[in-house]
């Protein structure tokens, strides 16, 4: 049974949007809608699982881009001072990735003009655009995986594959909760603050009551943190796949810590054919793929390890 | 006996005015002391901790003096409406708390000029705002200390001369 978190955090996405855009968005229904899109001198927009919609001037749905309520400049810099509390500087690491994360575990992307350097980006200018994911929790969600993750007291190693904006981390979310219900010491290592929505120490989401958060702690320092002062069963973190990551994982797999983690991807059969991601593949047993969105929890497939080096022979 | 009553009321009221300039000076130093002692803590909480503005200086105005003290705490309290901006909050506090912390024209100058430019960079950028603000403050601090100096015993004196001529003349 799938229970939608009371507040879906649409409140709190709102209040961080510029006051004309704030004022439009709250006479407009805003059930179902997964993203807010808001770009510079564009109209604005609606993304839903399946579709799109313009917003109005005046607060109903636009068809057409024509009548849409056309976001400003000052729109863009006033949402900035929002997101950031007025403190840019307190959000400069997030920013230098694209991101921001808001106090409800929301994640804002950020559109603009890279400043490089020394090849790498130090600062995102110019903002262009937002775009507001919405998060939300649903309960149950994991209620298909988790017989397959907690299996006769037994954690399996699993990873979540999907494609961006298929529900990766509400479903993390929820296996970290039920892993937690079922009396598993579990750690979150939340990188970017997304999975607890921690904010001042307390938990924006219910992941259990047994579970400990390291917020905005880099995956591969909070796994070996958690190995040292926690004494996890079980470790909950978001889209591994670098060198330091799988490191870490195989760390936590040694001490007997059972990890449950994500990636990206569209493509699984590509997927296993890169040769880091055939390594982190030999850490896991259990595969959850997601992608299917005419389903609640989204799962397309859930395969094991051992099913998997089949498929590849 | 009206008239030594009379008498001692000009005296009184004309050093109460006297004493009353010569105070202001010396707030004026205490305010800007404040500010400058404010701006070190601000930097603080910036490079370590990254705190946002109004946790900032919510810590700041518990730790300040009279009188900058109840500017911090205004301006801590009204960052916590989050509809209003930086900007608007500082300007809003130093309206409120200008005549107790007795600034100059040029002492509001700087600190308006400051909340413009504060919260929109980088930490090494906002460092460098708080060093030319803190650096600003300490040139109008000098000339406060100063004037001080030179025209506290001045309006003291005057305060209490002019009552007793005042009173010489009236009486």
């Amino acid at each position: 049974m799938y229970i939608a978190d009371e507040n879906k955090n649409v409140n709190a996405v709102l209040k961080n949007m510029s006051e004309s855009i704030y004022t439009l968005l709250k006479k407009v229904n805003l059930d179902n809608v997964e993203e807010i899109r808001i770009r510079k001198n564009m109209p604005l927009v609606l993304h839903y699982a399946n579709d799109y919609a313009f917003v109005s001037k005046n607060g109903a749905m636009a068809i057409a881009g024509d009548d849409a309520y056309i976001v400003t400049p000052r729109d863009i810099t006033r949402t900035l001072e929002l997101l950031t509390d007025g403190a840019v500087y307190s959000y400069q690491e997030q920013i230098k990735s694209g991101y921001i994360t808001t106090s409800g575990g929301n994640r804002v992307g950020i559109a603009g003009r890279s400043v490089i350097n020394e090849g790498k980006i130090d600062y995102i200018t110019d903002i262009s655009g937002f775009n507001f994911r919405i998060a939300g929790a649903i309960k149950g969600v994991a209620d298909n995986v988790i017989k397959s993750i907690i299996c006769q007291d037994v954690i399996n190693n699993t990873l979540i594959i999907s494609p961006p904006g298929y529900g990766k981390t509400t479903m993390l979310r929820d296996i970290a909760r039920q892993a937690s219900t079922r009396g598993y010491k579990t750690v979150i290592i939340d990188e970017r603050s997304e999975l607890a929505a921690m904010n001042e120490g307390v938990c924006g989401y219910d992941v259990g009551m047994l579970t400990d958060v390291l917020d905005m702690c880099p995956k591969s320092e909070g796994i070996m943190l958690a190995i040292r002062s926690l004494s996890p069963q079980v470790i909950v973190c978001d889209e591994i796949g670098t060198e330091a990551d799988i490191k870490a994982i195989k760390s936590a797999l040694g001490c007997g810590v059972a990890v449950i983690s994500s990636i990206h991807s569209n493509d699984t059969d590509k997927l296993f054919k890169r040769e880091e991601i055939n390594e982190l593949a030999r850490l896991f047993d259990i595969f959850v793929v997601l992608g299917d969105k005419d389903k609640k929890d989204r799962v397309k497939n859930i395969f094991t390890r051992a099913q998997l080096i089949n498929s590849m022979l | 006996m009206l008239k030594i009553i009379g008498i001692i009321l000009v005296i009184f009221a004309s050093s109460k005015l006297g004493f009353s300039f010569a105070s202001r000076l010396e707030m004026r130093k205490i305010s800007l002391v404040g500010f400058k002692n404010a701006f070190s803590l601000l930097e603080g909480e910036i490079s370590f901790v990254k705190n946002t503005p109004q946790k900032a200086f919510e810590h700041i105005s518990a730790l300040a003096q009279k009188p900058t003290d109840s500017f911090f705490a205004y301006l801590s309290q009204t960052l916590k409406n989050q509809r209003i901006s930086f900007e608007d909050s500082w300007q809003k506090s130093i309206e409120k708390n200008k005549s107790k912390m007795c600034l100059a024209e040029a002492d509001i100058q700087i600190l308006k000029e400051f909340s413009m430019r504060f919260g929109k960079s980088d930490v090494e950028n906002e460092i460098k705002n708080i060093h030319n603000t803190r650096s600003a403050i300490s040139t109008q601090l000098a000339e406060a200390k100063n004037a001080c100096d030179t025209n506290k015993k001045m309006y003291q004196s005057a305060g209490v001369l002019g009552g007793i001529l005042i009173a010489v003349m009236l009486f």
